[in-house]
């Protein structure tokens, strides 16, 4: 039972697991590890990010549950809690995705009892902290300011959680932190939990295993720009300043990192300013695609590879400066690892919205689908994970698509699965009268025979295998390759 | 290509669906089942129907080598006194006889017909002297040069009988048959004479006789049988009869009487001879009413046309069954194809059943020129019934046979004026039919079945 | 075989006219009877395996679809009992045209049972009609 510790630190952190719970749900296959226990350390609890990348991981959760483990397909990797994987003795450590702060609905200077300070400490917080930052509540994170981060990140190496953690952490788990460099929550958060998870003198259980644990990083470097507004707390344009402060630290600070991932990107588009609360809710980006991948990378490699001349550091390149990526941008690598995945998800996704609520098929006959899509749960919280407006896969896809730079592997307008892969269109011979391509009768036709020869008694169980071999059959029958 | 071929894998299928579409049975095939199964089905009644099968099939089948021709014929013509004013010496006028021109054609016939391997031609006197064709021909021409005394009948048969009776042979009499017995005592032992005569050589159980009476005029002297009357001379006024009998095994009788006989405009009488059961079968669409069918086996063949069971689905007196026997008289001489004739003695007899015999019926040009089986048939006889039968039941057509109404016309008791009659012919005729206490013979048995409809 | 064919197209009542119940108890009820049987098969088989399996077509699989084929095997079975009727040269009577009625009631009836037999071995219509 490897476990993957995966934590994400601040809105980045939120936004890249959601981007790996998409490829976990497309079946992207992540070696050495049977479940991943994301941990979300973000202060701020109402952060929309997190809040739909908590929802997108409780359905995954209760859609995981009922499928359990397989050989392959959808959903194929447990995502657990982490409480999810050991009873909990004292019943302190909430069954959550978020890391629990315990409510700080107060400000900086309330945390720091800054009024019954010495009067020389108060000159030292004076010195490092501006007065803003001592006024501003610490309930929306730490608004870009490290300094104020680590301060409070600090403490959490003693909360109930982080024990719990340590207490389950066994020999053969690895640990990921997900963080931006630029940022408040993660440019602070990475190094300090960092440090507190690989000190020797921890009190810490189980330290020698988190000493020896295979750990890895993505640090995303600025990818976007802030709208600038006069008084706005975060300023895009103290990004770069503040990257390079933080890489400076981060050269010689990081001990017991074993693989590094930096990504970047050219900011184009400005995103919204907003600090944080329920309206940070930034539209899905590449680069968080592409962060969830160096988990992936991480994890296809194994300890020994690891440890043997590290840390390592990774970082990526395109195979085109595309505007809009497509596959076919992407580095044969990447391409190998999520583009037959993602394109059968899609068809999936795609056939579940647009053919699934009416078929009037044998498959859907015997699935009871009509039934079951009405009135069980587990078909509505498979609905919701696909079609949700908010935390869906759909959504994800767009936001994809939309945002500067755009992944736009997928036609998401056309409703003709031949033509869905972008700049690869399912080929059509002229002369064979029947042969459609990707029609919905093929794959009705492939669901219908696949359906007969599943013998699977769970109907959802069925169901997802189902879509599996047969978006699986699709794709090698028609697409071949992308 | 993939699916054009499973496409293609079709056609096999397609095809043979069509080829089955005209149906697995068919009439013809129904025809050949039965037909092996029952044998030669016109002249056997269906073996399955035993009820229906008569215990009296005197009839001979097909079998017999009808087409095998006749081994001899010997005519015999009268030559005695009373015969001349059949034949005169030919006149200035070259005025001849009905008899002559008769005869004469009728002989040059037989001596034609490829139906009889051996032509014999006698003159009777005493007794027979042969002569030829021509010698024969020409006494019926010219007349009779030297007439011989009255000859008498029943030793003329008795010759006839004990020398030229042979199997295959017919013999043919031509005369007057005026029998005068030796006195008026001999009259009403007549009838014994002529069947004594013609068992005196043996008896001959297969004898049949065909009686054909004609009418000539008449010049000369007229001999009547009763002597006292006194012969007339310059005779006469009205037509005489004359006979022309054919003696013989009943089936070689009837066969000559059908080659050459049977075309003439004649009075006829048979005696003893048999007839093939004629050609008769069901019609179920002429003239059919109610509710039945054909219950033989393999009925639905087309072309069988020997229907022998009548399933009777339902009758009642409110909707009365009639069925049509279609019955092919065309073989069987002209008295019993006389629509008069078989009215009165066609006769039906059924078991357990109401069945009448509504009518018979001559076949019309209508019939004639119908595309339906009742073309094939030259009589029908109409049956009605109104109860179901409970279980097969036999049903039979018979015809009897009746002396014609013609014989006891053409009989008198006194000839002593010439007229178209002739002395005790049915006296005559009443020896050539001595074995008639047991009712009247029948010419021919038609049996059916009928049966319950399932 | 032919006592079975006529019990069932019996039970509409006698062949009428009744002259011509031979030729239907011994050659039309048979043939129409096995035809209708035949055709009905056929029509099933491709229906069920041709179109909804060997061809792949995953379309043609509604109740509807069926029911067309379902129509068509009603027409071709009256059809058929009209034209053997004729072939047979069978008196005309309205009793035919019954007859074809029955028959495409049978057929309509084959069909069905056929159906339910044989529609678990189709891909694609193995729950039509339900």
């Amino acid at each position: 039972m490897a476990k993957l510790f995966l934590f994400g630190i601040g809105g980045t952190g939120s936004r890249v697991i959601r981007s790996l719970t998409m490829l976990l749900a497309a079946g992207v296959d992540l070696p050495n590890c049977d479940r991943v226990v994301p941990i979300i350390i973000d202060p701020d609890a109402h952060n929309g990010d997190m809040n739909r990348t908590v929802q997108l991981l409780q359905s995954y959760q209760q859609i995981y549950k009922r499928l359990g483990p397989r050989e392959e397909g959808f959903f194929k990797t447990d995502i657990s809690t982490l409480s999810g994987i050991s009873q909990d003795v004292n019943g302190s450590v909430k069954d959550t995705f978020i890391f629990d702060f315990g409510g700080i609905n107060q400000s900086f200077r309330q945390y720091l009892s800054y009024d019954g300070l010495s009067v020389d400490s108060k000159g030292l917080v004076d010195l490092l902290f501006t007065q803003d930052n001592l006024e501003s509540p610490l309930t929306i994170g730490f608004r870009g300011s490290p300094n104020v981060g680590s301060i409070v990140l600090n403490k959490l190496v003693e909360s109930p959680e982080m024990r719990f953690f340590a207490d389950n952490f066994q020999d053969g788990d690895r640990i990921f932190f997900v963080s931006s460099i630029f940022g408040g929550t993660g440019a602070a958060g990475f190094p300090l939990m960092l440090k507190n998870l690989k000190d020797t003198n921890t009190r810490l259980s189980n330290a020698r295993y988190l000493r020896d644990a295979p750990t890895g990083a993505v640090t995303v470097m600025p990818y976007f720009a802030l709208q600038s507004e006069d008084n706005a707390v975060i300023d895009s344009n103290n990004f770069l300043t503040k990257t390079k402060a933080a890489l400076s630290y981060y050269e010689h600070n990081l001990q017991g990192l074993d693989a590094l991932y930096y990504l970047a990107d050219t900011p184009d588009t400005p995103y919204e300013n907003q600090p944080g609360g329920t309206q940070q809710k930034n539209k899905a980006h590449v680069i968080e695609l592409l962060a969830a991948l160096s988990i992936v990378d991480f994890m296809r490699y194994s300890p020994a590879e690891l440890r043997t001349g590290g840390p390592h550091f990774h970082e990526y390149g395109l195979q085109a400066d595309a505007p809009e990526i497509q596959f076919s941008h992407l580095p044969d690598e990447s391409r190998e690892i999520i583009a037959k995945q993602l394109t059968q998800f899609l068809y999936f996704t795609r056939y579940h919205k647009q053919h699934l609520p009416t078929d009037k098929a044998p498959y859907a006959d015997n699935l009871k689908l009509d039934y079951a899509m009405r009135n069980e749960p587990i078909f509505r919280e498979l609905n919701t994970f696909l079609h949700s407006q908010d935390s869906g896969v759909d959504q994800w896809l767009q936001e994809l698509a939309q945002n500067r730079r755009s992944f736009r592997p997928f036609d998401l307008q056309t409703d003709d699965f031949n033509a869905m892969i972008l700049g690869k269109p399912v080929e059509k011979k002229w002369n064979d009268f029947f042969n459609k391509g990707l029609s919905h009768n093929y794959l009705l036709d492939n669901l219908n025979k696949t359906e007969k020869s599943i013998q699977e008694p769970d109907s959802f169980r069925k169901m997802l295998e189902l879509f599996y071999d047969v978006t699986d059959k699709a794709f090698e029958e028609k697409v071949k390759v992308v | 290509m993939r699916y054009l071929t499973s496409f293609s894998r079709l056609w096999p299928a397609l095809g043979l669906s069509l080829a089955l579409l005209p149906g697995c049975y068919s009439r013809s095939d129904m025809k050949t089942e039965a037909g092996t199964a029952t044998g030669t089905p016109t002249a056997v009644p269906p073996a399955e129907v035993p009820a229906a099968v008569s215990p009296n099939t005197a009839t001979p089948t097909e079998a017999a080598n009808s087409t095998q021709p006749l081994q001899a014929v010997n005519v015999f013509l009268e030559v005695s006194g009373s015969m001349e004013g059949f034949m005169p010496k030919t006149g200035a006028s070259g005025e001849n006889t009905k008899f002559q021109q008769h005869v004469a054609q009728f002989l040059s016939e037989v001596n034609r017909t490829a139906t009889v391997r051996q032509k014999a031609f006698y003159r009777i006197k005493e007794k027979p002297y042969e002569d030829s064709y021509q010698g024969i021909s020409s006494t019926v021409r010219s007349g009779i040069q030297q007439p011989a005394k009255s000859t008498d009948i029943p030793s003329v048969l008795d010759t006839l009988m004990s020398n030229y009776y042979q199997p295959g042979t017919v013999s043919v009499l031509i005369s007057d048959f005026i029998y005068s017995p030796k006195n008026a005592g001999a009259i009403p032992y007549i009838k014994t004479d002529i069947t004594d005569a013609l068992s005196r050589s043996g008896s001959h159980p297969e004898l049949g006789v065909s009686v054909y009476g004609y009418t000539s005029d008449f010049r000369g002297t007229y001999y009547p049988a009763l002597k006292a009357a006194g012969k007339k001379t310059n005779c006469c006024d009205t037509e005489i009869p004359y006979y022309i009998w054919v003696l013989g095994p009943a089936d070689a009788v009837r066969r000559f009487d059908a080659a050459l006989l049977e075309q003439q405009p004649a009075k006829q009488a048979h005696f003893g001879v048999t007839y093939l059961r004629p050609h008769y079968s069901l019609l179920n669409k002429f003239q059919n009413k109610g509710s039945w069918y054909y219950g033989d086996a393999g009925a639905s063949k087309q072309t069988a046309d020997a229907y022998r069971v009548v399933a009777v689905s339902e009758a009642s007196a409110q909707q009365p069954v009639e069925f049509v026997v279609g019955i092919d008289l065309s073989r069987l001489p002209g008295q019993y194809r006389d629509v008069a004739y078989l009215k009165q003695n066609l006769k039906l007899q059924g078991v357990d059943t109401d069945a009448t015999l509504l009518d018979v019926m001559a076949a019309t040009d209508q019939t004639k020129a119908s595309s339906g089986p009742e073309s094939k048939f030259t009589h029908f006889a109409k049956v009605r019934l109104t109860r179901q039968p409970k279980a097969a039941r036999p049903l039979v057509l018979r015809l009897q046979d009746q002396r014609p109404a013609w014989v006891a016309q053409w009989t008198t008791k006194n000839d002593a004026t010439p007229a178209s009659k002739t002395f005790a012919l049915s006296s005559l005729l009443d020896g050539l039919a001595p074995s008639q206490e047991g009712g009247a013979r029948q010419i021919f048995e038609l049996p059916l079945t009928l049966q319950p409809g399932e | 075989m032919k006592a079975l064919f006529r019990s069932i197209y019996e039970l509409i009542g006698s062949p009428q006219p009744p002259a011509d119940t031979p030729v239907y108890r011994d050659v039309v009820f048979p043939n129409i009877g096995l035809l209708n049987l035949g055709i009905s098969l056929a029509l099933v088989v491709i229906f069920y395996y041709v179109i909804n399996r060997a061809m792949g077509v995953a379309t043609f699989n509604k109740g509807r679809h069926w029911a067309i084929f379902l129509v068509l095997n009603a027409l071709i079975a009256f059809g058929v009992a009209i034209g053997q009727a004729h072939a047979q040269q069978v008196t005309d009577h309205s009793y035919i045209y019954w007859l074809a009625t029955w028959n495409a009631i049978l057929g309509i009836f084959w069909f069905f049972i056929f159906s339910l037999i044989l529609r678990k071995g189709s891909t694609n219509a193995s729950t039509t009609p339900f």
